[in-house]
């Protein structure tokens, strides 16, 4: 009765749970490195660190070029850290999709390796 | 009645039982056998030996087997409770693999006592296990009755599952013995059903996912803000780093308005509410809240940066830096775009209390900028003030008026907060009944839960034993409070079960005042007397000199613990009706004042002397000390009599009770009828009366009285000559005669103080100082010395 026990939960809750895992810990990946904020402040300048808008014109356009620079940075490090998330979430998936279509196989994997290790 | 059933051969069963036999320490070595062997393998294969190739597969079958033990077999969920009568589905997993319908009592109790949920509500409820079972020895279990009873707690608690503590509750609901036991403990199975829900929350807390808070990119486009950081507390940090307590996330409601205060109209909220409230455990809730940015509306991912007046005031050093520095606060958060600034003690901001500064002419143009979230925590009391005296400010803030919780919101919270607080010792249930109990007699500067959350804290430093218990918490107010909270024992039982003996000790006769005082104060001390009322209130009537005072001080040093436990108004100082406003002078005013000195020491006597002078309007005042035991000073704070011995003294009708004593009536006799005529003779009105405890007649004292009254004056005057180990002694003639000189019936024994004053201790003093009395000398004093000639002194050999 246990190995049919164990038959069902590998083939069924337990393949489940797996894949829900392997979502959770992708999700978890993306989250943490703020991947909706990266992309919906692209373009916003590096923490801020533009000069207050001054009276003078020579003011106004120090402003507007700290502010160019600023967004640069921003635009740099934010791209970076993207390219770093999506590398990350692209090795999860890769590995753990390959564990997901591995599964199945996994029960049986075990006694025909011991098996053939020892017949070859 | 549902019939339960439990099918021992059921799939759940019989993982339950591979789980529990295994454990976590075979899971632990099938783990590293498979990392072993996939070491080994690699290194096999590596090396051209196929044996790898077993290795490896023996590597998968632990693994796979590892995985089906550690994401199944360990999680076997109960289902929901009320979805099916079938117990192999409805109990936790490790009770699931031990259960069996035909368990006695004990057998149960034993399979219960194995679970952690158990030892913990054990523990709480400093109940021991040992003493359980013989209460289950005879008991008739009836298994369906039980899980019936069990159904219905989880459903009262709002449990979805079956949990070890639940059944426990259920055995103390159902076995009489063992609700008895609780009650023995001062405990209600309500308490120990409060402690499942503890146990639900707890778990819910330990396997919830920790929070998400934006992750590493989520201040990146925000300023910088290093003035703030400089001035104020980052409460989000706090959350962020630190966690939170348990309940924060229970404020829903208080939450949903404050968002949608700051996120709606000027975008500013102002939190009412008194001291300890919780004003700033919800500015953490909310700093969770809007970290998480659920429910947040456009302050998602915002911070809370708490501002304090103290610190910005400490750091100015010229007149205007308050002002540059706070706009220079502001400035920063709103250009970092992402902070909500709170300020606590808000009325510290503009203008009110010690240390205050007014910012209104820099904060009117912010709030009606709306360009900053801004949240202030005031008192009521501040928030009425600012609301007459700045009208257009207050017009741009949310008022978000915060109610105390409930009794058991309150006790939720403490129980939550004792975890953190408890540190190497366990706090019981009792302990968190008491501090809730006695934080609202003792702590009224302050509201739930703080006040009671302050008293625990308190309490934390006076353990018992293991525990922080009961005990601890009246230590701890003992010791703050100079209060006697503790069951009277020992010593002090001895002298409260013997007060009329020890009263006797320094005063003559009076037996039916005594005896009234003695049984009034028994009753208090033993918690029989109402607590919302002083612990007593007497009104002393009789002639002067008859001993009213005397055994006010008695009282004071067998009840209080020290002679000088007196709070004494002359009330003939308070005979016009402006001495009302200085009866009301609050701490600010007249830190010397009555109502500060009862506030620093509330349990004490409080002596009204001469209460009949006073003006009526300081009686009606009265009235409401005697009815309610507190009094409201001038700025609206109240001072708590409920520990304080309320005594009148009054002259008033002594020369009727002369009268009735010299026509051979016993004072039960007359009490009544005295009582009646004082009132209609208009000396006091009824209600006043009516509020004391009793109304207590002093008798007259005889000549004979007044010899006892002599001997204890000159037991009084060796006291004093201790120091210098000289003693002195009266001859009965030398008594008779002092009586004869000082007797005066309308003056009772106070003439006897002169007398013995003039004639005794000036005889002493004369002695001392012709060197006629050496230390170690008993000075015996007769008649004829008493007149002026020199006494002998018996010199030791």
């Amino acid at each position: 009765m246990l190995v049919v026990a164990f038959i069902q939960w590998w083939y069924g809750p337990g393949w489940n749970d797996a894949a829900r895992r392997l979502k959770n810990h992708i999700r978890t990946t993306y989250l943490s490195f703020s991947i909706p904020i990266l992309l919906a402040t692209l373009f916003e300048p590096w923490k801020r660190i533009i000069s207050p808008p001054g009276a003078s014109l020579q003011d106004k356009f120090r402003a507007l070029g700290d502010n160019a620079i600023s967004r640069a940075v921003g635009f740099t490090v934010r791209v970076m850290v993207l390219i770093a998330a999506v590398a990350t979430i692209l090795f999860y998936a890769v590995f753990g999709g390959l564990l997901l279509i591995l599964w199945p196989f996994l029960p049986i994997l075990g006694p025909v390796m011991v098996v053939g290790g020892l017949v070859l | 009645m549902n019939h339960y059933s439990f099918n021992p051969h059921a799939l759940r069963v019989a993982k339950a039982k591979i789980a529990t036999g295994l454990g976590p320490a075979i899971e632990r070595i099938l783990q590293i056998t498979a990392i072993l062997l996939l070491v080994s393998a690699a290194a096999l294969i590596a090396t051209g030996h196929h044996q790898g190739f077993s290795l490896g597969g023996l590597m998968i079958m632990l693994l796979t087997s590892f995985l089906w033990l550690h994401r199944d077999l360990d999680h076997l969920p109960p289902v929901a409770v009320g979805s099916t009568t079938a117990l192999d589905q409805l109990l936790p997993p490790k009770l699931t693999a031990v259960y069996r319908p035909t368990m006695t009592a004990t057998e149960l109790w034993n399979m219960l006592t194995g679970n952690w949920e158990t030892g913990f509500l054990m523990l709480r409820f400093a109940l021991k296990p040992e003493t359980i079972t013989p209460n289950l020895a005879g008991w008739q279990l009836n298994h369906d009755e039980l899980w019936a009873e069990v159904e219905r707690l989880c459903q009262a608690n709002n449990q979805t599952h079956v949990s070890a503590a639940v059944i426990v509750c259920a055995f103390f609901t159902l076995n009489p013995q063992l609700a008895a036991q609780l009650t023995t403990a001062k405990l209600t199975p309500e308490d120990l059903g409060e402690g499942a829900r503890w146990l639900a929350r707890l778990d819910a807390y330990e396997h919830a996912v920790r929070p998400l808070y934006g992750g590493i990119a989520r201040d990146w486009a925000a300023g910088f803000t290093p003035l703030l950081a400089r001035f104020g507390t980052n409460l989000s940090h706090e959350v962020e780093y630190a966690g939170q307590h348990l309940s924060i996330r229970e404020r829903t409601n208080q939450l949903d308005a404050l968002v949608t205060g700051l996120n709606n109209g000027g975008g500013s909220v102002i939190l009412v509410g008194e001291p300890g409230i919780g004003k700033s455990a919800l500015l953490l809730g909310l700093a969770d809240r809007l970290l998480q940015g659920i429910e947040s509306g456009g302050l998602k991912h915002h911070q809370i940066m708490s501002l304090s007046a103290s610190v910005i005031l400490s750091s100015a050093q010229g007149p205007g830096d308050i002002e540059n520095i706070v706009l220079g606060l502001f400035d920063e958060a709103v250009r970092a775009g992402n902070i909500v600034v709170a300020l606590d003690e808000a009325q510290l901001f503009f203008g009110e209390g010690t240390g205050a500064v007014n910012l209104s002419q820099i904060l009117l143009p912010i709030l009606q900028q709306r360009s900053l979230k801004l949240v202030l925590a005031v008192t009521p009391g501040d928030w009425q003030r600012l609301k007459a005296t700045n009208t257009a400010m207050a017009s741009l803030l949310t008022p978000l008026v915060l109610a105390e919780p409930t009794e058991i919101e309150v006790m939720r919270e403490l129980a939550d907060r004792a975890l953190t607080l408890e540190r190497d010792h366990i706090t019981t249930w009792s302990a968190l009944l008491e501090a809730y109990r006695l934080s609202g007699r003792y702590l009224d500067d302050e509201a739930y839960p703080g006040r009671a959350l302050k008293l625990l804290e308190a309490a934390c430093n006076f353990p018992d034993g293991s525990f922080i218990s009961e005990r601890s918490v009246q230590q701890a107010v003992e010791s703050q409070f100079g209060v006697k909270v503790q069951q009277a024992s020992g010593a002090e039982s001895d002298v409260l079960l013997h007060l009329e003996d020890k009263i006797h000790e320094r005063m003559i006769n009076q037996t039916r005042a005594v005896s009234v005082i003695a049984n009034a104060l028994r009753r208090a001390r033993a918690g029989v007397a109402n607590p919302r009322r002083p612990i007593g209130s007497f009104l002393f009537l009789g002639p002067t000199g008859v001993g009213k005072t005397e055994l006010a001080k008695s009282i004071a040093a067998l009840y209080f613990g020290a002679e000088d436990s007196i709070i004494r108004l002359d009330m003939s100082e308070y005979q016009q009706v402006a001495d009302v406003d200085r009866i009301l002078e609050s701490a600010a005013q007249n830190p010397a004042g009555f109502l500060p000195r009862v506030h620093q020491n509330p349990f004490t006597v409080v002596l009204f002397d001469e209460i009949e002078k006073a003006h009526p309007n300081i009686l009606n005042l009265l009235l409401q000390l005697l009815d309610e035991g507190n009094l409201t000073d001038l700025e609206n704070r109240p001072t708590s009599f409920k520990d304080a011995i309320i005594i009148a003294t009054s002259n008033a009708g002594s020369d009727e009770i002369r009268e009735h004593i010299e026509a051979g009536e016993e004072l039960e006799n007359f009490e009544e009828q005295f009582t009646n005529d004082l009132i209609s003779s208009g000396a006091f009105r009824p209600e006043l009366l009516n509020r004391f405890d009793e109304i207590v007649l002093f008798r007259p004292l005889k000549p004979e009285e007044l010899g006892q009254v002599v001997k204890l004056m000159i037991t009084e005057v060796n006291k004093t000559l201790a120091n210098q180990k000289i003693n002195v002694t009266l001859t009965e003639d030398a008594v008779a005669q002092l009586v004869e000189a000082g007797y005066d019936p309308r003056l009772g024994a106070r003439p006897m103080r002169r007398m013995v004053q003039r004639r005794v201790e000036d005889a002493v003093a004369g002695m001392i100082l012709r060197g006629d009395a050496k230390p170690g000398d008993t000075i015996t004093l007769d008649a004829e010395h008493l007149a002026g000639s020199p006494p002998p002194s018996d010199t030791p050999a």
